[in-house]
């Protein structure tokens, strides 16, 4: 679920349904977040109400469709699955909607399909051409970027409302300016290394991946602005204050933290490696098959769950530095707490589970995943509901619509 | 009206975002959709209670109700765009006369045995994928790349290898001449005249094919081989396998598949250790590397034996090569005990040296290492077998049992 729903609010509260009725989490709700609420405000969480179990039956049979059609029934499969997300996503009374068709899925994903064959195949058959590739992607991103975004955000709705992306190409390219830059500059500096002989390295062969590492929290950050700042609502604006200058404080203590957690690691890896391999691997091996593969893996293990806390401490601190700046028609005010450890907890179990099961246990993770990220989110409202939310009127005009259903395909793939 | 079925639901004109609670009346011809009394708050609710307004009335064939998905509510869309929402699904398949699960796709994620039918499936099918299909059709889209278009790769592969790993050749013109005419036979023999290279580089005993056609043959491999044209053959002839079967473009291609299954399968959730997706790919693509090697096998005892050799000669090469190896696994390890023994304070130039040697030993003469270290030998044969799976190539005795079969036809 890698995908520009993170700048969505999603959620539940369905009180005159058959569907309500569950448990939400208690580990993260109402209690955490109703003090952030002020005077007058309404604190409205979000909720998820769907269940492993029940989406096992629909990743299963999808996947086994999409494997047998070689690709060509992800689109109706996406489709599906996304639906099972969104109208599971409850927050005031009711839930969401996801109203894409599959044709200018599939049609778009065979387009972008096609160009990966293309850059793949000369990349890897012709290295020397790669870069120039790069660089017309890198030009032509802001219109992918803003193509999809359109496609994914009018295709979905919250109260027979659709949500809507304003932006157009030039704010795109605002946020994505540093990519043909960096292409660029690889061009002009290939990245060729001559191990033996260290007296030749080039130190201007640095330069791109040292631009691209001091613009990348300004890329991340002008990107989930790109897409918080010109989002609708129906008629409503969503907006987003929060700066770029944030990113950058969170990059750099991610930076921080990140060198911490490699060398912390690291050193348990490499013990837990040294003593497995050195004492007693060279006589197990012998006996049991698969023991090399199992004692590796927990050998990665530490690796691995330094690498998930790193990856949950800069997404939870961006996601809640960008929800709780953001408001949606001026009168309703997201917020968000979700927390780093309890989502790298989360993850370590999903990719444990995921390792163990071969696979199988991806609709549990991808649901208890769902669940956490959502139900650490509420809307403060301030006054009723309905009324301050029948501002965000729906726009009647039906050639905008029909020029973004034309323009606009989905790329994600 | 009397006849009618009841259902509640929340109500969404499709102009605001307004909610309001409705009661839906579905008889057999109609729609009708009521506010729900209670939801009027104002001091005439005992008048309104009494005649709550009438939001649509609509015949029955105009509302569409939304496929079902899991447990979620239903939809129900109305044709001037408004919406009713609810989780009663009951209700709602009995008043608009749907069996559970219309939809043929609901149907099947609904029924356990086609459930326990796709979790097999998939397997099934992602076996047959990894098998049969990824293989094959890899096979068949590296032959229609023509070969020029792997010259460069195979060029640029070069530079980077001489680069790290290979020395210009140190052998005489006695022994080029010897290799080269080896290989201008085989290569007639074989119709690859026009696409294979000879090159000759300084390295330990190996092998390679480039793509393109290159063919290299180190310093190391002549003198291991000690210039036997029959073992150099053989050799010689199982690159041209991997020039003939285009492994190295399939390999590619391979890859590339079996990473985008393996990402389609885990793409779904997100936050899951780069591990997941590793793991299963690297072993997939030591398999197809694997594979590529018993091809190459074949073809080369197919080309020694049109070329008025024998598969025996590959048997006798790779048995100097196993022995070189096991020579050097046991050489080393001993020489580990010794600098054990030796304390602390080992001089690493002098390591280095010694390491040299054992090499140059093991190159030389490697049955000499190998001899009355029977138990030893069975030892390490059994722990290639058992960790075979995690190797580029298949092991050594498989290889060698093949040539032979070949070799008895």
């Amino acid at each position: 679920m890698s995908d520009v729903f993170v700048g969505l609010p999603r959620g539940h509260d369905a009180p005159a349904n058959a569907a309500e009725g569950r448990e939400s989490n208690p580990e993260l709700n109402l209690m955490t977040l109703a003090p952030a609420a002020r005077p007058g405000e309404v604190v409205e969480p979000f909720r998820f109400t769907g269940e492993a179990g029940e989406y096992f039956r629909i990743w299963i049979v999808n996947t086994f469709l999409v494997i047998v059609t070689i690709g060509l029934w992800s689109p109706w499969a996406k489709i599906r699955k996304r639906r099972f997300f969104l109208r599971h996503t409850w927050v005031a009374g009711a839930n969401f909607e996801y109203h894409a068709e599959p044709w200018p899925i599939l049609h778009g994903r065979l387009i972008a399909g096609a160009a990966f064959v293309a850059y793949w195949f000369t990349g890897e058959v012709n290295p020397r051409y790669a870069p120039w590739i790069a660089l017309i992607v890198a030009m032509l991103a802001p219109w992918l970027v803003v193509s999809s975004l359109r496609f994914n955000l009018s295709n979905t709705s919250y109260r027979n409302l659709r949500f809507r992306f304003a932006g157009g190409v030039s704010d795109g390219l605002r946020a994505l300016w540093p990519l043909p830059i960096v292409a660029l500059l690889t061009l002009a500096f290939p990245p060729v290394f001559d191990p033996t002989d260290i007296t030749k390295f080039d130190w201007k062969m640095l330069l791109p991946t040292l631009l691209l590492s001091a613009l990348y929290p300004y890329l991340h950050g002008a990107f989930r602005l790109l897409l918080l700042n010109h989002s609708r609502f129906g008629s409503a604006p969503i907006a987003c204050t929060t700066r770029v200058r944030t990113f950058y404080s969170i990059y750099l203590r991610g930076l921080l933290v990140g060198i911490g957690l490699m060398l912390v690691a690291g050193l348990l890896s490499a013990l837990i490696f040294g003593a497995i391999f050195s004492a007693w691997a060279g006589k197990l091996t012998a006996k049991a098959k698969w023991l090399p593969v199992l004692l590796g893996l927990v050998a990665a293990l530490p690796s691995a769950f330094a690498a998930l806390l790193w990856f949950a401490f800069t997404q939870t601190r961006v996601i809640n530095a960008t929800f709780n700046l953001t408001t949606v028609s001026s009168n309703v005010r997201v917020f968000c707490q979700i927390r780093t450890w309890p989502m790298a907890k989360l993850y370590f179990g999903n990719t444990l589970a995921v390792l163990l099961s071969f696979g199988l246990a991806i609709p549990w993770a991808a649901v208890r995943t769902a669940k956490q990220r959502v139900e650490t989110t509420a809307l403060a409202i301030g006054g009723d509901i309905d009324d301050i939310i029948t501002g965000a009127v729906s726009p009647s005009s039906a050639t905008a619509d029909a020029a973004t259903e034309f323009f606009s395909f989905d790329v994600a793939l | 009206m009397d006849a009618s079925k009841h259902l509640q639901a929340q109500w969404f004109d499709g102009h605001s975002a307004r909610r309001t609670s409705v009661e839906l009346s579905v008889s057999d011809v109609a729609v009708e959709v009521r506010a729900i009394a209670h939801e009027i708050t104002s001091a005439e609710e005992a008048d309104a209670a009494a005649a709550p307004p009438v939001l649509a009335r609509v015949p029955l064939a105009q509302v569409r109700v939304s496929e079902r998905v899991g447990n979620t509510p239903y939809r129900l869309c109305f044709p001037d765009g408004a919406l009713a929402v609810t989780g009663d699904h009951v209700a709602v398949e009995s008043a608009f006369h749907l069996a559970p699960g219309a939809h043929w796709l609901a149907r099947m994620e609904r029924a356990s045995w086609f459930v326990v039918l796709a979790i097999a499936g998939l397997g099934v099918a992602l076996y047959f994928a990894w098998q049969s299909l990824i293989p094959k059709a890899a096979e068949a889209v590296a032959h229609r790349i023509p070969r020029d278009a792997e010259k460069s790769l195979g060029t640029i592969t070069l530079q980077g290898l001489d680069r790290w790993l290979l020395k210009t050749s140190r052998l005489e013109a006695g022994e080029v001449g010897a290799v080269r005419s080896v290989f201008e036979t085989l290569a007639a023999s074989a119709g690859l005249s026009d696409t294979v290279v000879l090159q000759f580089r300084d390295a330990a005993p190996n092998a390679l094919a480039l793509p393109g056609g290159t063919i290299v043959v180190t310093d190391g491999l002549v003198r291991l081989f000690r210039s036997d044209e029959r073992l150099l053959a053989a050799v010689i002839a199982h690159e041209m396998g991997h020039i003939q079967h285009r492994h190295s473009l399939r390999r590619l291609l391979e890859g590339s598949a079996s990473a985008l299954i393996v990402g389609a399968l885990v793409g779904d959730v997100s936050g899951v250790s780069a591990l997941t997706v590793n793991a299963p790919i690297i072993l997939s693509s030591l398999h197809y590397t694997r594979e590529a090697e018993r091809e190459a096998d074949q073809y080369a005892f197919a080309l020694l034996r049109k070329s008025g050799r024998s598969p025996n000669d590959f048997a006798d090469a790779m048995r100097r090569f196993e022995a070189m190896e096991f020579c050097l696994a046991l050489r080393v390890t001993a020489h580990d005990e010794a600098l054990k023994q030796s304390g602390p304070n080992v001089d690493h130039r002098d390591e280095r040296a010694a390491r040299e040697r054992i090499t140059d030993s093991c190159m030389d003469r490697p049955d000499k290492a190998l001899e009355g270290r029977d138990g030893e030998l069975a030892e390490l044969r059994h722990t290639d077998r058992e960790t075979g799976y995690m190797h580029t190539h298949p092991v050594t005795r498989e290889r060698i049992a093949a040539a032979e079969a070949a070799a008895s036809q």
